[in-house]
């Protein structure tokens, strides 16, 4: 069964995947295992297969979709098993961007990687980003930019978090298109990935350090 | 050999003959054409008289006339007469406002409506199709195969008034470029970028993955209805017919769908330009590699955008080998990061590397895909760009 749902994630048949996991569920199959050893697995591989450019954005999209859609059935069980995602992650296009294809992909595989996910959406200014670390107390701040005109807001946004004194307790993690590594280290951010696989990647290894700035 | 007319340079280029020195015409100057109030003959000047290469664009509608598709360059969007517009705006406590508009059309109605965000441009008006509103729109205008009927009726062959028009615009154009010595381009022909106006631009993927054959018969109503409007347009004919096609890489369709659904057709668009004598070229600025079997195969002559810094999936030796011996590389350099943002060294390097990794022979240097910002930085380093363009030129020309 485990790994029918893996296959069915991988596919992006959300119905299929959905059924399999209560059919796994009903089983009494143990829901941590369901989580981590099939639909964690399959995200992993579709973002190994993404940075191998074996699959595209639309083939990750729908199993991003059907990620989430089986979520959704596994969550009552996670919640009874009192199993605790990874850590939380308050993510968003910085304030005048208005894209967001690359942003929900970061997201998606975040929590194909088993973190919740707050997404802010697009257009987030500094003061959303720091009413939402008050709010969630997440691990990492995730921070995507497409435009040159606005990435700047990158900036802006850590020294609000600083200012707030918020800084210190998150990790930030950056990227889009127009991002390098150099320009991260240049805003204050701890982090800089290239693709949403390596930020899940990333996201999964901050998530065993303390933050540190 | 003599000094060529820009014009010659170019076709000499496209055509892969000996010319004097590689070119260096930009592919979109919004800074230097909104100076002057977007008139595409003087912005044709001024840059001949920056010593690039240039052409002029035809249809010359300036971006403020295309109401209704003020991002689709080309001939007036029409809509069928029985076509029935309502727009109005809902007050939503607490959030923007919303825009809603509603075509009747015969076959049914097609609504959308969108956030009316502080900087929305349009005023009170929702316009047919613009990137504008993609991202601030909360219900796109077509969602279900039914309501490609009801599309049908705004997809309308060019008018004989429109016809007219472009016919009187192309002798005075004629003159121009015969007198000036550049180029000749028209267009925009159009696929999944209008698709993607449409349906947004998830949905559209979902709806690629999902039902293929509704976002199939999408495309064929597109390409019906670009193949008449190609046919206007070449008719002048131009000596370089372009493509927009920002968002058919791979980022945006999977490289099968892209084989079977977006290549047939394109090939028959470049087909119907060189029956017409004029060369294709086509805009695609992100997410090239997988698909350049298929531009080799749709029998492009330019390829133009290629953006070393912002376009994912873009090696650009692999395009020079993959496709380079056959079609015209326009681009390479980063006009937003580079150009605009960096410093001179930085624009040197990159201006020296596009040339190594793409030219010099059948390609056309330009930093991709615009520049926008109007600001002392950006005109010192295109004069830096222009100034090492010059540096690359070969010592004893050919
Ligand atoms: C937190 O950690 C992380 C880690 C990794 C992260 C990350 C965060 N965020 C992203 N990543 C990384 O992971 C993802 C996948 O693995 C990757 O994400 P990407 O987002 O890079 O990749 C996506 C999967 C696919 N790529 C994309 O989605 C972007 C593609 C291109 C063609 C693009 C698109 C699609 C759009 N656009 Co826009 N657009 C362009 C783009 C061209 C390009 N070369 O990038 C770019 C970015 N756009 C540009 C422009 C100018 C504009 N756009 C605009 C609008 C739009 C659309 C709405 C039409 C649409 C976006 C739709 C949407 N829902 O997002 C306008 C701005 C609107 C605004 N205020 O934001 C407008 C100003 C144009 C206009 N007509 O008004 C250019 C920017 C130039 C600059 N100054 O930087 C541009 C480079 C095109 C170009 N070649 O000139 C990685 O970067």
């Amino acid at each position: 069964m485990l790994r029918r749902i893996f296959d069915h994630i991988l596919e992006g048949d959300a119905p299929a995947a959905t059924e399999c996991v209560q059919r796994a569920l009903a089983d009494g199959m143990d829901p941590a295992t369901i989580l981590n050893q099939a639909m964690i697995a399959a995200m992993d591989e579709t973002g190994r297969r993404f940075e191998a450019g074996e699959i595209y954005v639309p083939e990750m999209l729908v199993a991003g979709r059907a990620m989430q859609s089986a979520l959704g059935a596994l969550k009552p069980f996670l919640v009874q098993a009192d199993l605790e995602p990874l850590g939380k992650v308050v993510i968003g296009t910085v304030q005048g961007d208005l894209h967001d294809i690359g942003k929900n992909l970061v997201a998606l595989m975040l929590q194909g990687a088993g973190f919740e996910v707050i997404d802010l959406g697009t257009d987030v200014a500094p003061a959303r980003f720091v009413q939402a670390v008050r709010e969630h107390e997440p691990m990492l701040v995730a921070m995507s930019a497409l435009l040159t005109t606005t990435m700047t807001n990158m900036s802006t946004t850590v020294v609000a978090l600083r200012a707030a004194g918020l800084r210190d307790r998150v990790h930030v993690m950056v990227g889009g298109a127009p991002v390098t590594r150099q320009y991260a280290d240049q805003v204050g951010a701890d982090m800089y990935e290239p693709d949403a696989a390596s930020a899940a990647r990333a996201a999964r290894a901050a998530a065993k350090r303390r933050p540190s700035v | 050999m003599a000094q060529l007319t820009s014009r010659e340079r170019m076709l000499r280029t496209i055509n892969r003959q000996v010319v004097d020195h590689y070119p260096c015409c930009f592919m979109s100057f919004t800074a230097l054409r909104e100076k002057l109030g977007d008139n595409l003959y003087e912005l044709t000047k001024a840059e001949l008289g920056m010593g690039l290469d240039t052409m002029l664009f035809i249809p010359t509608t300036p971006r403020a006339l295309r109401r209704e598709h003020p991002d689709l360059r080309g001939l007036p969007v029409h809509f069928d007469p029985q076509v029935k517009t309502t727009e109005w705006r809902e007050e939503v406590s607490g959030d923007y406002p919303l825009l809603h508009k509603v075509y009747d059309t015969p076959a049914g109605r097609l609504t959308t409506s969108v956030r009316l965000t502080e900087d929305w441009r349009f005023g009170n008006r929702i316009p047919f199709v613009d990137d504008y509103q993609i991202p601030r729109a909360l219900k796109p205008l077509i969602t279900e195969p039914h309501e490609l009927e009801a599309l049908q009726f705004m997809l309308r062959p060019p008018t004989e008034a429109d016809i007219a028009a472009y016919r009187e615009e192309v002798h005075v154009a004629r003159a121009f470029v015969e007198s000036h010595g550049v180029l000749l381009a028209g267009g925009w022909g159009v696929g999944m970028d209008l698709a993607n106006w449409l349906c947004g631009m998830e949905p559209l993927m979902f709806h690629m993955m999902d039902r293929p054959q509704f976002v199939d018969d999408l495309l064929e109503m597109i390409h019906v209805w670009n193949l008449q409007r190609m046919e206007v347009v070449l008719s002048a004919p131009p000596d370089i017919f372009i493509r927009r096609a920002w968002y058919e890489g791979c980022d945006f369709v999977t490289p099968g769908f892209y084989h079977k659904s977006i290549l047939p057709r394109l090939k028959a668009e470049v087909d119907l330009a060189h029956q017409h004598g004029a060369k294709f070229g086509y805009i695609c600025s992100s997410g090239l590699e997988p698909m350049l079997a298929d531009h080799l195969a749709a029998g492009l002559d330019m390829l133009i955008g290629i953006d070393p810094v912002q376009g994912r999936r873009t090696n650009l030796t692999q395009i020079k080998e993959t496709i380079g011996s056959t079609t015209c590389l326009w681009g390479g350099v980063s006009g937003a990061v580079t150009v605009e943002r960096g410093t001179e060294e930085e624009v040197r390097t990159a201006v020296r590397e596009a040339v190594q990794s793409l030219g010099p022979d059948g390609f056309i240097l330009s930093p991709v895909d615009n520049l926008t910002i109007d600001a002392p930085q950006t005109w010192r380093n295109v004069d830096i760009f222009i100034d090492e363009w010059h540096r690359t030129w070969p010592s004893e020309p050919a």
